[in-house]
């Protein structure tokens, strides 16, 4: 059984295909990057196996459940594209909230946690809405991660984030025993943080494969990932 | 005046509809003049209505003013080199023209102007009045909180004052029967005003700057959550405190705020205003025309727009990718909804205080009736508001204060007005006909029932407020 089973999935937005019979399937425990130029689908296809959205047509199952089911809102841990958090509520409020809405044992213990190891604790009773952006979306990383989820939908996990901040994420992910699917339009971030690639474009698979055997595709010695990438793309 | 920039800067806040609409409401006003000039009298005992509405429509006026303004202006259009001072007389004068459209409200007391010719120096009165609030409004963005609500609180008391007593000094005078002082006080004041600000108007940038930099990040004390369970959570988030995230928007313009107070604040504003409606009616002429006009007003702001408005603006701050990821739809969305509306309840009760007190003291059913429906309307049109929030609103609230490319040029807005008629009349109709008072709370009853009971009407809920990048 896949943890992420996406299986010939359409959509459209009125007469907008976003996604046209796309298949991703991710093994347990793997780590995958979805990459693609704006619009190419990939906040369409998160969204949809957060169960937040539904496909016109095609099959979806996160460990087996279906995405909008109790048992899968348990083990998804989901990151939309500029997230937003809670604006009237204070960085602390934010945590604690969601926390109780989530059920989460030992509450406390996991919000000092994040407010610590995100650099937040000067924040704590701010309001949201006066956080800075990257504060803002280390806030929101938290948010969707403190439920210890299995299955991690992460649209852009890094924006507006400092290096340093990227860094510390990045090694915390990999110490979770999780399944991820990371969008980014940023190669870097998917070279550091996972092994396999999805490149999709108007909403259907163009290439899949790991990173490793992408960069001996070049046509010349040491050609940039973007480089690649652009060529898979342009061989459309 | 560079009227090309003008032009521009009217475009960027408004759709060309709303400017149709704009053009409306200036044509309704001037209707309004030629009907005054027919059969308006001066009925001395309509002064206090006359100074009331032109008070709490300033008031709004006032706090409105700012929203023109968005923050992509500021960090993008002032920095471009197109001259500062220039640009910033276009948003100033695109303001005021924005809002002399809601002129049209207080032309109602064109009716009391003392010769049916002054109905048209009136609708001139009214427009400086116009002047004089916002540009008070834009002046105070500098100034604090503090500031601002004692120059605020200061205006409005000089404006009602007229409707109390004999006094020919305030612009609102010029409708209480000293029609020469009133509106030279109101031309005067106005220009001057208008010319200052037009000319310091340069300076928006840094006092906006300002301005935002003031508002205090941080709350004195967290609510706590932690040891909740998700019911008593979500009850806590809506009942410790009031306010949540205000967007104010004039066509397509944003602002966003995130006020928010305590519970007991609100309260005891709520006791304030519920003080004020009450001694009101002792002022009042004790006929049953004046009562019910008084109803009506009370009705649409107490019982109609600020329930709706709570509604609405729940749904629109709502933040899908965190509740609905820990709940289904149906039960978050019923959740939250309850909790809104005991909110709003909670607030209403000083106003329903007041109809008892009102009741026990006039003894006339009009009140008794004014408490039921204030007591049972209120919280449902809560829960109406935050369902048409929810499939109608085209503009979520981000925490950038813009709105997303799909909600520009969407009709959702015109459907939500459609939907809100039918219930603006229940409610006010059924203050005159007591079957349709009954009728009305069966049925409104039936529609908020339906709208937390049904999973069905839920999950489409999510999936239209999901489309619409609700998330
Ligand atoms: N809510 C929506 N309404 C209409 N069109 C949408 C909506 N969301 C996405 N689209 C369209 O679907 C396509 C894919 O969008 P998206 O998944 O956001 O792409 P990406 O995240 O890769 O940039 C785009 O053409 C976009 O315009
Ligand atoms: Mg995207």
């Amino acid at each position: 059984m896949y943890c992420i089973d996406f299986n010939n999935i359409k959509k459209n937005f009125g007469n907008n295909t976003a996604l046209n019979d796309l298949t991703i399937n991710i093994n347990c425990g793997d780590s995958v990057s979805l990459i693609g130029p704006n619009g190419a689908g990939k906040s369409t296809t998160i969204k949809i196996l957060a169960g937040l959205l539904e496909p016109d047509s095609g099959d979806v199952l996160i460990s087996g459940y279906k995405p909008d089911a109790e048992e899968a809102k348990k083990i998804i841990g989901y990151l939309p594209e500029d997230a937003s958090p809670y604006l009237t509520l204070s960085v602390r409020e934010n945590l604690e909230y969601l926390g109780a809405l989530r059920g989460i044992d030992d509450l406390n213990y996991k919000t000092d946690f994040f407010l610590d190891f995100l650099k937040l604790r000067e924040y704590e009773r701010n309001k949201v809405s006066s956080l800075s952006r990257g504060n803002r979306q280390k806030l929101s990383l938290a948010l969707a991660i403190m439920h210890e989820p299995k299955i991690l939908l992460l649209d852009e996990p890094l924006n507006y984030l400092d290096i340093p901040s990227q860094e510390d994420v990045i090694k915390y992910f990999k110490k979770m025993d999780a399944t991820f699917l990371v969008s980014t339009h940023i190669m870097s971030i998917a070279e550091r943080f996972t092994d396999n690639i999805v490149i999709i474009n108007r909403g259907q698979k163009i290439w899949e494969g790991q990173i490793k055997q992408l960069k001996n595709m070049g046509d010349e010695e040491n050609a940039s990932m973007e480089a690649v990438i652009s060529q898979i793309m342009g061989g459309l | 005046m560079n009227v090309k920039l003008l032009k521009f800067v009217l475009k960027t806040r408004v759709t060309s509809g709303y400017v149709i609409l704009i053009f409306i409401f200036y044509f309704l006003e001037i209707l309004y003049a030629v009907l005054a000039y027919f059969i308006g009298k001066t009925v001395k005992s309509e002064f206090l209505i006359a100074a009331s509405i032109i008070a709490s429509i300033s008031l709004m006026e006032i706090l409105f003013a700012g929203f023109y303004y968005k923050k992509s202006d500021f960090d993008f259009l002032f920095m471009t080199p197109v001259n500062r001072k220039e640009l910033a007389k276009s948003f100033f004068t695109t303001s005021t023209l924005i809002s002399s459209s809601f002129n049209f409200f207080m032309c109602y007391i064109l009716l009391f102007t003392e010769h049916g010719y002054f109905a048209f120096l009136g609708l001139i009165d009214i427009f400086a009045i116009l002047v004089i609030n916002i540009s008070i409004s834009t002046i105070m963005r500098k100034y604090s909180t503090k500031t601002r609500i004692i120059t605020i609180v200061t205006l409005i008391i000089w404006y009602i004052i007229p409707g109390f007593i004999n006094f020919p000094f305030s612009p609102v005078s010029a409708f209480t029967g000293h029609i020469y002082s009133g509106t030279i006080i109101g031309l005067v004041l106005s220009l001057l005003l208008w010319l200052y600000v037009y000319n310091k108007s340069g300076n928006l940038p840094s006092t906006y700057y300002n301005f935002m930099a003031k508002k205090s990040a941080q709350i004195k004390e967290n609510v706590k959550f932690s040891g909740m369970s998700p019911e008593k959570a979500v009850f806590s988030f809506n009942l410790k405190m009031l306010g949540g995230i205000s967007v104010m928007r004039v066509g397509s313009t944003a602002r966003v705020y995130a006020p928010r107070f305590k519970l007991t604040y609100s309260f005891i504003f709520s006791i304030g205003i519920a003080a004020v409606y009450t001694i009101l009616f002792f002022y009042l002429p004790k006929s049953l025309y004046f009562q019910f006009l008084v109803g009506i007003y009370y009705l649409i702001y107490a019982v109609i727009i600020y329930p709706f408005t709570k509604g609405y603006a729940a749904s629109s701050t709502e933040r899908l990718w965190l509740s609905l990821m820990a709940m289904p739809s149906y039960k978050y969305f019923r959740l939250n909804a309850i909790g809104k509306s005991l909110s709003t309840e909670i607030f209403l009760i000083p106003l329903i205080i007041g109809n008892l007190i009102l009741y026990f003291i006039f003894g006339h059913i009009l009140f008794l009736r004014m408490l039921i429906i204030t007591m049972v309307f209120g919280m449902l049109f809560t829960i109406i508001g935050y369902y048409i929030g929810g499939f109608y609103n085209t503009r979520q609230i981000t925490d950038l204060g813009e709105l997303s490319g799909h909600a520009r040029y969407s009709i959702g807005n015109i459907i939500t007005v459609i939907i809100l008629i039918p219930f603006v009349l229940i409610t006010i109709i059924s203050l005159f006909i007591i079957p349709v008072l009954y009728i009305g709370i069966i049925a409104l009853l039936i529609v908020s029932f339906s709208l937390i009971l049904s999973k069905k009407i839920n999950k489409r809920m999510q999936d239209s407020m999901v489309k619409r990048d609700f998330v």
